[in-house]
């Protein structure tokens, strides 16, 4: 079945979340630095109760997940966030070819079987790719690579 | 006149056709991969022309920036992502071209449109430059405040399938603009306890997170790349011939985006993103057939790209004649100028004429080397993007969006706001906020800030402070212009309604 939400009554208190987040950390500011963003803050506002009102008059209805699979969003995400972390804590290269290694042989699932092959040409993809791309920023256009344990 | 005529034999030389051929190509690979902006690629290639003289260095560095402004078409147009936010616009029609099978028609239309964008805007910036650069000082406070409300409006056509949607994702765009240190006051705002923002949400990180990491995620949903087969789009059944006569077939839409983009582009601050959305909205006004852009329609195309190369040229009548930068990349280009002891002013017209004159001379030769150079090089970027599966072009677009996000600031915390704004958008695009209006609230906050707060300080003595925002009739134009611009996109769909036509609409442009 089909999953479907209410996309209006989803925007209209996305952007009182949003509203409120900024709100309450607004602090003291001077009325020079806070002009601006107080009015936008009350557009916001103004806009997300209008959506709500909508959402409960005429809704737009839409599926929760218009590319099909759920699952392999939230794998995708898991792995931009374990990117992240082991860029920050571990090293680029490393994170990067192991990361790139796991998503090519997860993702070529769909096309083909898996097979000691394939694992091997992702293997090869993983190092060339992520050691030509961090020899090109690094060596080339000198930039400074990520300080971590690792390279 | 006589110093333009004695620049002709020096930019024909053969060391300095070889330096603009290969500033070209470079500027189109770089601007072609995504989060590597043409200002980045100038400061990146900065060193590289300490060696040279004036004139060859600048060349160099002009053809650079002519490239990676057209290069940004190339990644818009096969994977959806803009590789510069000057073709931000490119990718409302240019992906579902590809979609559709035409992805040459409209790399070719592309670069078409780019190289007769780049010579309007080379020839406008010699023969323009002194009047332009009078008009543009004539915008205070009060005009900048309006030009950024009539870019805002912009969001509300933007997002065709719900005007409340669209202003919502304009305001978290306008207040993620917000975080960091106040443009007027000096405050830092919204930092949230955490230093690294106070430095703000850099524009290309939001860019990047909320075009590139959103697709990136539907194609690993859907297993596949989002680009039609090879089968659809064989490169030997392609005649460029018939997409040239196409593009010139509709004079007034170049010219109008041509028009656009010069006028959009002397604004300093303004920028090409700005000035592809204003023309490739106004094409879309002026259409026949308004419900075909976002669809593939290669008027749209054509109009952002064009415009956004008369920007390149355009931005520097300020740079050169006032020493303010029109957009970010001209700021490398004023510092290249004083390192080579050239003030920006009538002196660099009169004194150094012959230097000028070759300067923007090979910017117009930069765009005509976009022909062969383009239409070579974005069949070999098409191919080589085409080709690779899709399990190796993803996480290869990952390693580059990242290594591109840290390498702007050499900053961690980027990538991870890059990857946050990534994923927060994808799931705005499920209930029907894009990314569009977000990135021009972004854009368009610091100008808006700017020009609201300074006007209104300047009439804190008056009984309403307020009406200063329209004490002249340049404003008062802006003003009259943001309603039209407003009534034009509320009224179709009151119509719309009137008339009982139901169904969802047309696809917002760039959404599909």
């Amino acid at each position: 079945m089909i999953q479907r939400i209410n996309s209006d009554l989803a925007a209209g208190a996305l952007g009182l979340v949003v509203f409120a987040v900024f709100w309450f950390n607004r602090g003291t500011l001077s009325p020079l630095s806070g002009m601006f963003p107080d009015a936008v803050l009350m557009v916001m506002l103004a806009v997300s109760g209008a959506l709500l009102v909508k959402g409960v008059l005429r809704a737009d209805i839409r599926p929760a997940f218009p590319d099909g699979n759920a699952g392999r969003v939230a794998l995708m995400i898991a792995g931009l966030g374990l990117w992240w972390l082991g860029i920050r804590y571990v090293g680029f290269l490393v994170t990067s070819t192991t990361l790139f290694f796991a998503i090519a042989l997860s993702l070529s699932r769909t096309v083909e079987t898996l097979s000691t092959r394939r694992a091997l040409v992702c293997a090869a993809a993983a190092v060339i790719v992520v050691g030509g791309f961090y020899l090109v920023f690094t060596q080339i256009l000198y930039i400074r690579p990520f300080r971590t344990p690792l390279p | 006149m006589d110093m333009l005529l004695a620049a002709i034999p020096q930019i024909l030389q053969p060391h300095m056709l070889i330096t603009i051929f290969a500033g070209v190509a470079a500027g189109l690979l770089i601007g072609s991969l995504p989060g590597l902006t043409a200002t980045m690629a100038l400061a990146v290639l900065l060193p590289f022309t300490f060696g040279m003289d004036a004139l060859q260095g600048l060349a160099a560095l002009g053809a650079i920036y002519m490239g990676t402004i057209y290069g940004g078409a190339f990644t818009a147009i096969l994977i959806n992502t803009p590789g510069t936010p000057s073709s931000i616009a490119t990718t409302f029609d240019g992906y579902p071209m590809a979609k559709q099978g035409r992805a040459l028609e409209a790399i070719s239309a592309a670069t078409i449109a780019s190289v007769i964008g780049g010579i309007i805007g080379v020839t406008a910036l010699l023969v323009l430059a002194p009047p332009l650069a009078r008009l543009a000082v004539a915008f205070g406070p009060a005009e900048m405040f309006w030009v950024a409300v009539l870019g805002l409006t912009l969001i509300a056509s933007l997002s065709s399938d719900s005007l409340l949607k669209g202003a919502l994702g304009g305001c978290i765009g306008l207040i993620l603009g917000t975080i960091g240190v106040s443009p007027v006051g000096g405050e830092t705002r919204f930092t949230f306890g955490i230093p690294a923002m106070q430095g703000g949400v850099s524009l290309i990180v939001a860019l990047i997170g909320l075009f590139v990491i959103p697709e990136i995620l539907s194609m690993a949903a859907r297993g596949r790349a989002a680009l039609s087969a090879p089968s659809d789009m064989s490169l030997e059944r392609f005649n460029f011939l018939p997409v040239l006569r196409k593009v010139i077939s509709k004079p007034v839409n170049i010219i109008r985006s041509c028009v656009i983009g010069q006028v959009v582009a002397i604004i300093p601050g303004a920028g090409g993103n700005i000035t592809s959305l204003i023309a490739y909205n106004e094409s879309r006004r002026a259409s026949k057939e308004p419900e075909s852009y976002g669809k593939g329609n290669v008027d749209g195309l054509v109009a952002s790209e064009s415009s956004n190369n008369v920007m390149v040229a355009g931005s520097m009548i300020p740079l050169l004649t006032l020493g303010i930068p029109g957009a970010p990349p001209d700021a490398v280009i004023l510092g290249v100028l004083m390192l080579h002891g050239l003030r920006p002013g009538i002196e660099l017209f009169t004194e150094s004429g012959v230097l000028t004159n070759g300067f923007i001379l090979s910017m117009g030769l930069a765009a005509l080397m976009m022909l062969p150079v383009g239409l070579l090089g974005g069949r070999l970027v098409y191919r080589s993007i085409l080709k690779t599966p899709h399990y190796f072009l993803i996480p290869t677009i990952l390693i580059v969006t990242i290594l591109g996000t840290y390498a702007l600031r050499n900053n961690v915390t980027d990538v991870l706001i890059m990857l946050g704004m990534g994923v927060a958008g994808y799931f705005l695009r499920i209930i029907g906020i894009y990314a569009a209006p977000i990135v021009l609230g972004l854009i368009l906050g610091t100008i808006a800030e700017q020009g609201y707060t300074q006007t209104i300080l300047g009439g804190m003595a008056d009984a309403v402070p307020q009406l200063r925002l329209l004490d002249n009739v340049l404003s008062q134009i802006l003003f009259a212009l943001v309603l039209l611009a407003l009534l034009s996109a509320l009224l179709p769909r009151l119509l719309s309604r009137k008339q009982g036509i139901t169904g969802s609409g047309p696809t917002p442009p760039g959404n599909e």
